[in-house]
């Protein structure tokens, strides 16, 4: 049984996840129409952004390192 | 004796969910393992094809399957039913709901029978078609069918908790949010797409089943419960500003509201407003006011005459200080103009926007869109109207305490079109001793 998901795949989710989230977190900062917690939802987004940020940056090592 | 529980939809659902995820792990990989086990990896330890034996197991394994598949459909019914009987709290969909959970109880108990004459044909019959019995296989076999046996029963077990909960729940039930909803649909269907991912190798299904999961954390981590419905705050806290400006009428105090600093007061952390009862009266001197008792929520003061009373704000102010976790005796203007504005729009989420000016006569402050209902001032430009609305009182007495100088609200102005309120408060210097 093989879990078909590998390190690219998980950088685009994570990318997608956290634009998504930061774009959220900006725009509805002060719109008061909609309710949730928005220091959560900008803890959210800023820790999908530096898991992105890590995998992005395991990605170019392994890079250099190949080369 | 009747038993009585309170009805909790989040627990049966979890229940429903574990029952469809084993199901669904019993029909797509354990029970298709043991076919491909009884018709393919049999015939090498001497096993002959004949449809003397096949017939029989391939109608209990479809027998097993078809129950299986049945309470498969039963139950994501339930879990419908459940939805509705936890928001509209009516006997039919609890009955219902209770039937068809314990009909996919049955059926889900009943795939054990098959399973069992499955069972018999493998350990008994199949010897006689020329199988030779070995630990080799005889161990695999065993262990799926134990997984198998196991999972359907633990599957069963749950609906028949379900359906106990359900059936034995009291009337008076929680309401199920939308939002909560919405987050156990998305967990349960990335769950779905994670394990059919598995089963089908499939990366598109793997970053759906994994977008929903997160998404669906996600939204149940920044849900917030503590939210109040705007029109009840208002109700809340316009009956207690009603009763002071009912006070305040009645006494007929025509003197503007003074916010004082809790340098006034005997006990600390106090906050008051002081109205006059005629306008152009002298300024009371802070050792006057110390004198009285702060702890009533409303004063007369005999000399000179006047009221003094705890603003409608007072207790926001302590939340303001607690939250900006600095005493107002340590922090200056500055602080606060840079520091106010984020603390009501992000932290209270009180205000859409909060813009302090500090200008040469007075302090300017604008209000977007404030929780509270903005002081119809145009109508009202009364003595009391600092008393409308708790935010601007509350303002008062942070500017009071930060500066350890009186108050005083000279100016409101209120759009009703775009909900912008603007205040200006003025420092009042204890050298001037007559009040406008």
């Amino acid at each position: 049984m093989i879990f078909p998901f590998d390190f690219e795949d998980l950088i685009v989710l994570l990318a997608i996840t956290a634009i998504t989230l930061l774009v959220t977190s900006e725009v509805l900062s002060s719109y008061r129409k909609i309710r949730f917690n928005r220091k959560r939802l900008m803890l959210a987004a800023t820790v999908f952004s530096i898991f992105f940020i890590i995998t992005i940056a395991i990605k170019i090592i392994d890079i250099i390192s190949t080369i | 004796m009747k038993i009585s529980i309170p009805f909790r939809p989040k627990i049966t659902l979890t229940l429903l969910l574990a029952m469809i995820v084993m199901n669904v792990f019993s029909i797509l990989i354990l029970f298709p393992r043991i076919e491909t086990f009884v018709h393919g990896d049999l015939y090498e330890y001497g096993l002959q094809f004949s449809l003397e034996w096949a017939d029989p197991i391939w109608g209990s394994s479809q027998l097993i399957l078809n129950c299986l598949r049945i309470a498969m459909i039963l139950v994501p019914l339930s879990v419908v039913l459940v939805v509705v009987y936890a928001r509209e709290h009516d006997a039919i969909s609890k009955a219902v709901c209770t039937l068809l959970i314990t009909a996919a109880a049955g059926i889900n108990i009943f795939s054990l029978y098959p399973f069992y004459q499955l069972d018999q044909f493998v350990n008994t019959d199949l010897y006689f078609f020329g199988l030779k019995f070995s630990e080799e296989w005889y161990a695999s076999y065993k262990l799926y069918s134990l997984q198998s046996v196991v999972l359907v029963l633990l599957a069963s077990a749950f609906a028949v908790g379900a359906a106990l909960l359900t059936s034995l729940s009291a009337r008076k039930i929680p309401n199920l949010a939308n939002e909560r909803l919405a987050n156990s649909i998305l967990i349960i269907s990335g769950t779905t797409f994670l394990t059919l991912s598995i089963v089908y190798t499939s990366s598109i299904l793997v970053l759906i089943g994994l977008g929903m999961l997160s998404w669906g954390f996600i939204l149940a981590y920044i849900g917030e419960k503590e939210y109040v419905k705007k029109i009840l705050l208002e109700t809340s806290t316009s009956s207690q500003i009603a009763i002071a400006n009912k006070l305040i009428q009645e006494t007929d105090c025509a003197g503007n509201a003074i916010f004082f600093p809790p340098r006034y007061f005997k006990i600390p952390k106090t906050y008051k407003a002081y109205i006059a009862k005629e306008k152009n009266s002298r300024l009371p001197t802070p050792r006057m006011i110390y004198r009285e008792d702060p702890r009533f929520f409303i004063q007369f003061i005999e000399k000179p005459p006047a009221l003094l009373i705890t603003p409608p704000g007072a207790e926001l102010v302590t939340l303001i200080e607690k939250t900006l976790k600095r005493e107002f005796s340590t922090i200056n203007l500055e602080y606060l103009v840079v520091n106010l504005p984020k603390l009501l729009i992000e932290d209270f989420e009180m205000v859409q926007y909060f813009e302090m000016n500090v200008e040469k006569e007075a302090i300017r402050v604008r209000i977007d869109s404030s929780v509270y209902e903005n002081p119809n001032v145009n109508e009202q430009q009364t003595v009391y109207f600092s008393f409308l609305s708790p935010l601007t009182s509350a303002i008062a007495c942070v500017l009071a305490s930060v500066l350890n100088k009186p108050v005083t609200i000279i100016k409101q102005r209120t759009n009703p079109y775009n909900a912008v309120l603007i205040i200006e408060y003025r420092i009042i210097e204890e050298e001037e001793s007559i009040l406008t």
